[in-house]
């Protein structure tokens, strides 16, 4: 039994529309429907008192009316987690964004300062550090909201470097056609495994690093797969090399297939309701990798993405479909705006324990017929807001506090207006890539150190203290090194150009 | 192990709010924020909020801390309400405080005045004393309106001037009429 309210009383209805919203809309239409009925309409406007108005104008201003569940018209989701970029460094000059690049100074352990530069023609940072994105170098970048420790981590000036409009051949224009956000934080202040945990399931089982549950075979399955299966919805992981479902053990690997059935099923209009697509993890130190981590070749993960937009975008499914990009996490580039704390499953008081603590913001953008063009949203989001949709849409009970909390990011599509039809947007071109071949920047041919100042920045900027290393190996190497694949019985097939692109013959690679 | 009481309690909360079957028992927005504002304003003028807060059972409450409502009226919002620059429009606790396991609604209502003219996003937080935000809301903007602002204070001005000009009748007549007749 409904309160007995009245709603002229602005306090009173503002409560009420909050607590009962359906009752509350029940109940103005009634009353409108009722004014009108006896040619009151204006009568009834005069008589509300002006607070009333203003309060019903801000109201409607702020109304985001999503469809229910089961008319929101998105059937497909697509996800697809590209790897180690930070919004600023990546669209840090989105208009209309909040975005920073040239002109910011940060100060390495020495005290040194040095200023944020364009990173002209260099597409992989060769001899440059793999910036510190590790939990305990987040925490050192992030120094208690100052946000200026990019170069007291485990980094060097590659970290604050970053990619104009005109720099890369893809991700600018499809941020500027479709709707991007700029309040997109990775889920959690740490690495790829972690991220790529909350990714699929909103929680990172309490690993801090990029840990294999070795022991257990996997991670029990609560994702959103499971979530989706068990509803009866159909969904599947797409890896081009390295599978991230494998993480869940036999459970995520019985989901997984390669990413040239993406392409298939795309085309044919078979995609399941729920897709998550990952790129080529491995090769990176040999600049074929195709997931934009350093130090592969951006420009491989950019063609990638392109691949996977246009088969989306020329898929029967794209008309009640949403595409999301995203990036795990943001791989120790610089960035200018503080994450903030969350609830989770595992808070802490501590900062150096909270799993609640969310990491830096990440380029994000949206491709469906139902996303603002040419928008920049600026809600706060995580890869929880986008799980938050997917159970919207199919009535799906919470997986962890994460996405419980999480703002909804179907709040930023436009569900009122008509779908557009898919924009134009380009295949970029051919790419050459090559090894990291030496240890100095200069070897790559393109911006480095030269003479010790760093090309693109002043002159006499000098690099940082630690000495350009031979690339890493890749986080997600680990899960080929360590034999957990082959002990899943996982069969292992290095990435080619026939395997990661819909149309390999118009990329080259150099090894 | 990290964070196990707190986990456990947030597992109780998080129990009481998650559904047994579909969505009927999860309203997906756990904690609602309905905040009200003029959508136009005037500089350096009170501009009025109200933030009214309402939650589903267990899904809020002052464990860590009292919560807060704050809001600030910036041309960007931050991650976090202490990283935002911007005028404070409301940093009140709430009140009554959320308590366990129980539906809760509240009012908090505050005002602040705007320091910059143009498009101003009302930045919404609904933090614990940790600083963790609960819920948050950056959908809503005031337009801080040049025209409004002149328009507005030219009124004030003639309405002082009116006000000014009817005393010094209201004296005149006084003088011209004596004490015993009623103005």
């Amino acid at each position: 039994m409904m309160p007995r309210v009245d709603i002229h009383d602005p306090l009173e209805a503002e409560r009420f529309a909050a607590l009962h919203p359906d009752e509350y809309q029940t109940r103005r239409d009634f009353l409108q429907r009722t004014a009108v009925a006896a040619g009151l309409t204006a009568g009834l406007g005069l008589a509300l008192d002006p607070d009333a108005v203003i309060a019903e104008a801000a109201r409607r201003q702020r109304e985001v009316a999503l469809p229910s569940p089961r008319n929101l018209p998105i059937d497909t989701f697509v996800v697809l987690m590209m790897e180690n970029r930070s919004f600023d460094h990546y669209l840090g000059w989105l208009p209309g964004a909040d975005g920073r690049q040239a002109g910011l100074h940060y100060t390495d352990s020495h005290g040194h300062s040095y200023a944020t530069h364009r990173l002209v023609n260099n597409y992989q940072g060769c001899g440059f550090l793999d910036p510190d994105h590790s939990w305990q170098g987040g925490r050192t970048e992030l120094d208690g909201g100052r946000m200026d420790g990019f170069l007291r981590a485990q980094s060097d000036v590659f970290s604050i470097g970053y990619y104009t409009d005109a720099d890369l051949p893809f991700t600018p224009h499809v941020a500027k056609a479709f709707t991007a956000f700029d309040r997109f934080f990775c889920s959690i202040l740490s690495s790829t495994y972690p991220n790529r945990e909350y990714m699929h399931a909103g929680q990172s089982y309490g690993m801090m690093d990029n840990s294999l549950p070795t022991a257990s075979g996997g991670f029990p399955d609560t994702t959103i797969f499971a979530a989706l299966s068990k509803a009866g919805v159909s969904n599947h992981y797409y890896y081009t090399d390295l599978p991230v479902s494998s993480f869940w053990g036999q459970a995520g690997l019985a989901r997984s297939s390669q990413v040239q059935q993406y392409y298939e099923q795309a085309a044919a209009g078979t995609l399941p309701a729920l897709s998550f697509v990952d790129p080529s993890f491995n090769g990176e130190d040999q600049g074929t990798s195709g997931d934009e981590h350093p130090h592969g070749d951006v420009r491989v993960g950019q063609a990638f993405i392109s691949d996977v937009v246009h088969a989306f975008m020329e898929s029967p499914q794209y008309e009640r479909g949403a595409l999301f990009i995203v990036y795990d996490e943001w791989g120790g580039f610089f960035d200018h705006v503080v994450p903030p704390r969350v609830p989770d499953l595992r808070p802490s008081a501590d900062i150096n324990k909270d799993f609640g603590q969310m990491g830096f913001r990440i380029p994000a953008v949206v491709v469906s017929p139902y996303a603002r063009r040419g928008h920049v949203d600026h809600s706060i989001y995580g890869f929880e807001s986008i799980l938050k949709m997917i159970r919207y849409r199919y009535a799906l009970p919470p997986l962890t506090p994460r996405d419980l909390y999480a703002n909804n990011i179907a709040a930023s599509f436009d569900f009122k207006s008509k779908p557009a039809p898919a924009p134009q947007l380009p295949s970029p071109p051919d790419v050459i890539s090559s090894a990291c071949s030496g240890s100095s920047p200069a070897d790559t041919g393109g911006a480095g150190v030269d003479d010790g100042s760093v090309i693109g920045m002043p002159p006499g900027s000098q690099i940082g203290a630690e000495q350009p290393k031979r690339p890493k190996p890749h986080d997600l190497q680990n899960l080929l090194t360590s034999g957990y694949l082959e002990r899943l019985g996982f069969k292992y097939r290095p990435a080619t150009p026939a395997t990661m692109f819909r149309h390999p013959s118009k990329l080259g690679m150099r090894a | 192990m990290i964070g196990a009481r707190r986990a456990a309690l947030l597992g109780v909360g998080l129990a009481a709010v998650l559904p047994t079957g579909l969505a009927g028992a999860d309203s997906f927005t756990p904690v609602r924020l309905t905040i009200t504002v003029p959508p136009v304003a005037r500089m350096h003028q009170p501009l009025a909020i109200r933030v009214a807060v309402s939650t589903d059972p267990g899904a809020l409450d002052d464990r860590s801390g009292p919560v807060r409502v704050r809001v600030k009226l910036a041309g960007e919002c931050g991650g976090t309400y202490q990283y935002t620059s911007g005028s404070v429009l409301l940093d009140k606790q709430l009140n009554p405080q959320p308590s366990t396991g129980r539906a809760y609604s509240a009012l908090a209502r505050g005002s602040g005045r705007p320091t910059a003219y143009g498009l101003q996003t009302v930045c919404v937080w609904l933090d614990d004393a940790g600083g963790r935000t609960w819920a948050s809301d950056q959908s809503m903007q005031v337009n801080v309106s040049r025209a409004c602002t002149t328009a507005a204070a030219r009124y004030d001005a003639a309405r002082r001037r009116r006000r000014k000009q009817a005393a010094a009748d209201r004296r005149a007549a006084r003088r011209a009429c004596g004490a015993g007749v009623s103005l």
